[in-house]
């Protein structure tokens, strides 16, 4: 059973370990292969800075909200192991600013320490009269994804640096399952007009005196277009721009200024932090994730593809609880493959 | 008297802000900052800098209320200009857990902090062996920037710093007005005070800039308090012992602790250990004394036996030891008027 993953962000190589460990032990023969154009640091999972924070609302998705729930707690279990410094996996606490009272989000319960900002901390944030605090996740991708490589190649999945061009050129091979994680460009292997790049742009900075994430929201711009700060473990990541459509990956002298001259309004000690490097980057826009199998056919042949794309700007969020219905959407190709084939009669 | 001279006993953070403090509300005043030790070498730098105030038995918790409260807004507005950086300040949330329910759930500086609040079940998970919890956000000064940022404001005001060991602090009275004794541990020495104790605290300061949250257990022993560039670990409270040599069975004590609090320290970096004496007393020395000697008067003012509460205390003692040197100033004027007979 020869399985391939298209696609080296976050969302591939989570989901080829999720199924690599739930079926390597069920499946003897399976056999699995990485493909990607872009390896670890150069994919979009590398620039975010790692947050785990859904969106404001999931609009009435429940599904994605319990991935995100479920990705959490499994982050959350990982935090006290061995694994976690090279996993880029910490606690963090910090603001969401708001201008106006808004719903609490449907979050609320899964991250830790949720409430209301007192009157006294909005005093730091001028121009903001409601928001959160809560204690969250952080999910480093370029320590992450080495990571889910290392662990990944412990376990003789082969990878390849090749840009594949077709699902059919995978089923030519003898490839029997496809597992598309191709994010942003997903388009390019099969159209899809609901999938948009949502352009971002960040600045990243030495400010380690900066323990806390501030995420601002202006319901009018949308998800991203207002200034965030969102320190790492070596650099703090200034953003705040979210173009959709504009499927760029070059920086912006423009945005720059955007997100420098609001993140130091915002924080004025900014101001001394060094600029490191500066880095724009396609999040996979969806007004829902793409979640699920397609069976394409090709005359006798059946080949089967898992779908796993479109998490816009909270891949990492949303990750693992993704990789897991991924997974789970394999088995059941599995157990129709056991079902559904007879003895061959030999020839 | 023209320009009031004033001498500052003691460059810790202590020392430095008294003088700062005096500046502000005397700019006629000339003030000098005499002191043996500066940053990197004082007992400030050893400490985190933790706001979390330690509680003096014999002093008045109103007092210690407000002192902390005049520190916390003086720092929370620091924390919010572009200075914030080089002087050092920022804010850092974390949690307070108690291996058993304390008696006093609200300390008396709960509504100063931001956000004060009890750990939820959820958070209190990641200390098993903790059955209770407080989370709240507060303010860390970092040394050696914030005692070298003291030190540059004051001598933008033009206050003189200089390296001198005072041995007695009548050696001082024919060159000053006005004596402010900050010698924190050195009083001991200097004033002979049998009240003031040493409590020795080692800690390891290591390279973990993951650690973005403070935990400290709430017996006062065990804490990580995430610095600037470094994540201080602690500690000791050891009544009586002088000693300021590290020892190195703490060291890897201390280190234990801390990692089974927060298990990701296990890969922390760059291990460097730290020892300072606390300079402690039952209650903080902050009081007017007059020292004379053959019918030739010196006013001292003292502001010493901070202990473990320095940072959380400083700007408030600051201020009230400032009061007191004006006071001293207002007598000697008041006397330099009266006609002599």
């Amino acid at each position: 059973m020869r399985v391939a993953i298209i696609g080296a962000g976050v969302i591939g190589l989570s989901t080829a370990l999720c199924i690599h460990k739930q079926y390597h032990g069920l499946v003897p023969s399976l056999e699995m292969e990485v493909y990607a154009d872009r390896y670890t640091p150069h994919t979009t999972s590398d620039g975010a800075a790692g947050l785990w924070q859904p969106y404001l609302s999931d609009h009435g998705n429940l599904q994605e909200t319990l991935w995100n729930k479920e990705t959490f707690e499994y982050l959350l279990g990982l935090l006290g192991s061995a694994a976690a410094k090279e996993m880029g996996l910490f606690l963090i606490s910090g603001y969401n600013l708001f201008t106006q009272p808004v719903p609490d989000p449907s979050w609320k319960n899964i991250a830790l320490g949720f409430r209301n900002l007192t009157p006294k901390e909005l005093e730091l944030f001028p121009g903001y009269s409601y928001g959160w605090f809560n204690t969250a996740l952080m999910l480093e991708c370029r320590s992450y994804l080495p990571w889910l490589t290392n662990r990944l190649t412990q376990r003789g999945v082969k990878f390849f640096h090749k840009k594949v061009e077709s699902f059919q050129e995978m089923f030519a091979q003898g490839v029997d399952v496809v597992i598309n994680c191709t994010g942003v460009r997903a388009g390019e292997l099969q159209p899809d007009p609901e999938l948009q790049p949502g352009r971002g742009q960040v600045i990243k900075v030495l400010a380690p005196w900066v323990k806390h994430f501030i995420i601002t929201h202006d319901i009018k711009s949308g998800i991203y277009n207002s200034p965030y700060v969102i320190p790492g473990s070596e650099f703090t990541v200034l953003g705040g721009i979210c173009q959709h459509g504009n499927w760029s990956e070059e920086n912006s002298a423009q945005d720059h200024k955007t997100i420098w001259e609001n993140c130091c309004r915002l924080l004025p000690a900014l101001r001394e932090a060094k600029i490191v490097q500066e880095w724009s980057g396609l999040r996979p826009a969806r007004p829902r994730v793409r979640l699920e199998r397609e069976t394409l056919r090709h005359g006798h042949f059946q080949a089967e593809v898992i779908h796993n794309y479109g998490h816009g700007g909270f891949g990492i969020t949303i990750h693992w609880g993704c990789a897991m219905a991924a997974a789970r959407l394999f088995g059941s190709i599995l157990q129709e493959k056991k079902l559904a084939s007879p003895p061959q009669p030999r020839l | 008297m023209a320009a009031p001279k004033v001498a500052v006993v003691g460059a810790g953070v202590i020392g430095l802000s008294t003088a700062l403090c005096i500046a502000e509300t005397c700019p006629s005043c000339s003030v000098t900052v005499l002191s043996d030790q500066f940053s990197p070498n004082t007992t400030s730098d050893v400490a985190a800098g933790m706001l979390i105030p330690h509680t003096y038995p014999g002093t008045p918790i109103h007092m210690q209320k407000q002192w902390f409260k005049e520190t916390f807004n003086y720092l929370f507005a620091i924390s919010n200009s572009t200075e914030a950086s080089e002087a050092g300040i920022h804010l850092v949330s974390g949690w307070q857990v108690f291996k058993n329910t304390p008696k006093e759930e609200l300390p008396f500086w709960s509504d100063v902090v931001l956000g004060f609040r009890s750990m939820s079940e959820a958070e209190l998970q990641k200390f098993p062996q903790h059955q209770f919890g407080q989370a709240f956000t507060t303010l860390k000064c970092d040394c050696p920037p914030y005692l070298l940022w003291l030190e540059k404001r004051l001598k933008a005001t033009g206050i003189q710093i200089c390296t001198r060991k005072v041995a007695d602090l009548w050696e001082l009275h024919s060159e000053y007005n006005v004596v402010v004794n900050c010698a924190g541990i050195g009083a001991q020495q200097l004033v002979g005070d049998e009240k003031l104790f040493p409590v020795r605290g080692q800690v390891l300061k290591v390279h973990a800039p993951w650690v973005k949250n403070f935990i400290r257990d709430g017996d006062g022993l065990t804490y990580i308090y995430p610095g600037i560039h470094r994540v201080t670990l602690g500690g000791t409270r050891e009544k009586e012992n002088w000693s300021l040599s590290p020892d190195p069975g703490t060291t890897k004590d201390i280190f234990h602790r801390c990692c089974s609090l927060e298990p990701s320290l296990w890969g922390a970096q760059d291990i460097e250990v730290k020892v300072g004496l606390r300079p402690s007393r039952q209650s903080v020395r902050l009081e007017r004394e007059v020292l004379s000697q053959g019918g030739v008067k010196l006013p001292v003012v003292h502001n010493y036996g901070h202990g473990a509460g320095g940072f959380s205390v400083h700007r408030g003692t600051a201020k009230e030891a400032a009061r007191l040197v004006g006071e001293c100033i207002a007598a000697l004027q008041g006397s330099s008027l009266r006609p002599r007979l």
